[in-house]
């Protein structure tokens, strides 16, 4: 009973959280509009600048659920690949999985050199899908998970080597295009952009929300898992198809986002002090869309018009979790 | 101007009776000429510190015996035959100067748009020499070049390319705020590779050419209100007012809607600060480089709410690729031709039948 109410509790103050900095997102910009207007905006009874309007309405709402989804996608597909792989430094970013957007996106940006949104988005899903398929392919072989995760670092070396190898031959508009899109950016999906995202995003989550139970089974280890009737074969393969979809939706939209998918599991775990994948999982999920809105917030600088690079601010928040995670390994409780 | 001065030297104080005459620089901050009997000392002032100097530079004719006591400087033998060139916009300016023959090597050949280096580099007589910022050593060595020109950076070196004992010119002309100012600097360059005095002549046509625009523009009471570039990854660079790109937007008449940024620095913006500004403006200009053409339906496709600027509503954009035309290999010595296409676009009355050269009407 006293965990029950301790994890209410929990819900609330994400709940709330999520809430306030959702709302933080809309009303709090470089521009400043006061909270009244706002609200009418939001109300569709503004009759003022019509310039608020399209502020609020197609530049920070669809940037606030962008961040909101993106957080999420990221946290969760973190915390899968953490329990697949037994390792609490596995991440999205770790695995080769958003180096492989990345490098889809090099691609057609500087090689092809096309402008359409949707080339991106395609070359993105491409990129990621082949670095799984890979990192599948040899799960067949190595069952080792550890091992499976220096393989996952070894891929992603290899494709941010070609992109290395792509810039150098790049021309200066296109590598300083390229350069920016890889610091991160909840601000390129337009409202017209933002259900594609949304399906992807929600399509990713729900399919993680199927894979609790044989999540849980494989914290007691692979056989342990085996014996309890999981297949452990399909369930890998189920996992990376799942973390697949989420990682390269939130990089083709977003970008390449850091931390938030390794260090939100953390966070997660911190105030849930279990590992049960019942609760970690919604309490992952809503804490990483919490931490991505307070990122994206993060990266306006007060009293300026100036943005700073949301890859600045999400290690920010990430690497000193990692750290007190890693220093104090013996007293936290999930590891156990 | 001739005076008498006492310069240092490696051997002491050189006699107080040695004349030298200073050439007036017009426009550039960042250099200043010296003229001796014996050799010609430019200074270059570090642009990040304009109190210092970068580089002293003293150029000695080849012709002549080498003088015994000499200046402090960098010695460069005049003229040079022998170059490589980490830019190439400095390439095109020498080439642009009669002296092609003395581009041995180039790097980044892939922003040359200069079709007579674009000939020598397809048959060998120029050698591709890699990436700006990290340069085939071994190749210059091979081509046994007597002079490097390179764009300089603050605080960074040249790394091993400062060890092969070639003088590296530290071409800043880049960060002169000034569009004459860049111009003025093939000055410094003519001196180098002989050809100071059509140097000289290139500067002077571009300097009179540009002001005479500039008066012409001024002819118009409309000044337009102007938009430039496009969002990059979360942020919109803006030209500072006081930058390179400010002041030639003025020149040609325009109100550009960001010159109240004092400096020469780009300001990263956000969207929603810029569209709070600028979405009245009446034109907008950006530059691209993508393979396919941008058209409404496509900027609108990359960013939908690209289309709440006036200019996009009312049709009003103009768009300059950067690598099919000449547009980076001509502004330095030839702004006056960019200052032409942007009266033409602010005030197409001035210039009746002309063809633009760098920006088009988006389609």
């Amino acid at each position: 009973m006293k965990g029950r109410s301790k994890h209410i509790a929990i819900y609330i103050s994400l709940g709330v959280a999520l809430l306030l900095l959702f709302c933080g997102g809309l009303l709090y910009g470089s521009v400043r509009i006061p909270i009244d207007s706002i609200l009418e905006i939001i109300a569709g009874r503004f009759e003022g600048r019509q310039t608020w309007v399209q502020i609020v309405m197609q530049s920070r709402l669809p940037q606030t659920i962008t961040a909101l989804f993106a957080g999420a996608s990221l946290a969760v597909s973190g915390l899968l690949l953490q329990t697949l792989f037994k390792n609490p430094l596995a991440g999205p970013s770790i695995l080769g999985i958003s180096d492989g957007a990345y490098l889809g996106v090099a691609l057609v940006m500087i090689y092809f050199s096309f402008n359409s949104y949707l080339t991106t988005i395609i070359a993105a899903f491409v990129g990621a899908a082949v670095v799984l398929l890979i990192i599948i392919g040899f799960s067949r072989k190595v069952k080792n998970s550890v091992m499976l995760l220096i393989i996952g670092i070894m891929v992603g070396y290899l494709a941010s080597s070609i992109i290395s190898i792509l810039n150098y031959h790049a021309s200066p508009d296109k590598v300083h295009q390229f350069v920016l899109w890889g610091m991160g950016d909840f601000t390129g999906v337009s409202m017209e952009k933002l259900p594609w995202f949304v399906i992807f995003a929600s399509g990713g989550l729900l399919g993680s929300v199927f894979l609790i139970k044989p999540l849980n089974a494989l914290l007691l280890g692979e056989s342990y898992a085996a014996n309890l009737g999981v297949r452990v074969k399909s369930i890998r393969i189920a996992i990376l198809l799942c973390t697949g979809i989420l990682t390269a939706s939130t990089t083709a939209f977003c970008g390449p986002i850091s931390f938030i998918g390794l260090a939100v599991p953390h966070i997660a775990r911190l105030l849930l002090g279990s590992s049960n994948h019942k609760q970690l999982l919604p309490i992952t999920l809503l804490a990483g869309a919490c931490v991505a809105l307070l990122c994206n917030m993060l990266t306006v600088v007060p009293g300026s018009n100036s943005i700073l690079p949301l890859n600045a601010i999400t290690p920010i928040i990430g690497a000193p979790v990692i750290i007190y995670v890693i220093v104090n390994r013996r007293n936290i409780q999930y590891f156990n | 101007m001739a005076s008498l001065c006492s310069c240092e030297s490696r051997s002491g104080v050189i006699a107080e009776t040695e004349c030298f005459k200073a050439d007036s620089v017009y426009y550039a901050k960042g250099f200043e000429i010296s003229r001796f009997d014996e050799w010609i000392i430019v200074n270059v002032r570090n642009p990040w510190d304009t109190l210092k100097t970068l580089r002293r530079y003293v150029l000695i004719d080849k012709n002549k015996p080498l003088p015994d006591s000499l200046p402090e400087g960098i010695i460069i033998r005049t003229p040079v035959e022998k170059a490589v060139f980490y830019t190439s916009v400095h390439a095109s300016m020498v080439a642009q100067m009669g002296r092609i023959d003395a581009i041995k090597g180039v790097c980044e050949i892939q922003y040359i748009t200069d079709s007579l280096i674009l000939e020598r580099i397809a048959d060998g007589r120029i050698a591709d020499i890699g990436l700006a910022t990290a340069p085939n050593i071994e190749k210059i060595i091979e081509l046994d070049a007597e002079l490097i020109i390179a764009s300089p950076y603050e605080n960074s070196g040249y790394g091993a390319a400062e060890k092969i004992g070639i003088p590296i010119v530290e071409a800043a002309d880049y960060m002169e705020n000034h569009p004459l100012g860049r111009t003025e600097w093939g000055r410094f360059y003519g001196l180098i590779f002989g050809e100071g005095e059509r140097a000289d002549s290139i500067f002077f046509t571009t300097k009179e050419r540009y002001n005479h625009l500039k008066n012409l523009a001024t002819q118009s009471e409309n000044k337009p209100r102007v938009l430039l570039e496009r969002k990059y990854g979360a942020s919109w660079i803006v030209p500072a007012g006081g930058s390179y790109i400010g002041t030639i937007h003025s020149d040609a008449g325009a109100d550009y809607i960001f010159s109240d940024f004092k400096g020469s620095e780009s300001v990263h913006q956000t969207f929603e600060s810029v569209l709070d500004r600028a979405y009245d403006a009446d034109i907008w200009l950006f530059k691209y480089d993508t393979k396919q053409d941008y058209t409404y339906d496509i900027l609108k496709d990359e960013y939908q709410p690209y289309s709440n600027f006036r200019p996009f509503k009312e049709k009003n954009i103009y768009i300059c690729h950067t690598t099919r035309t000449t547009y980076y290999d001509d502004i330095t010595l030839h702004p006056d031709r960019l200052l032409e296409d942007l009266i033409y676009i602010y005030h197409p009355e001035l210039l009746p039948g002309y063809v633009p050269r760098y920006y088009t009407h988006m389609k």
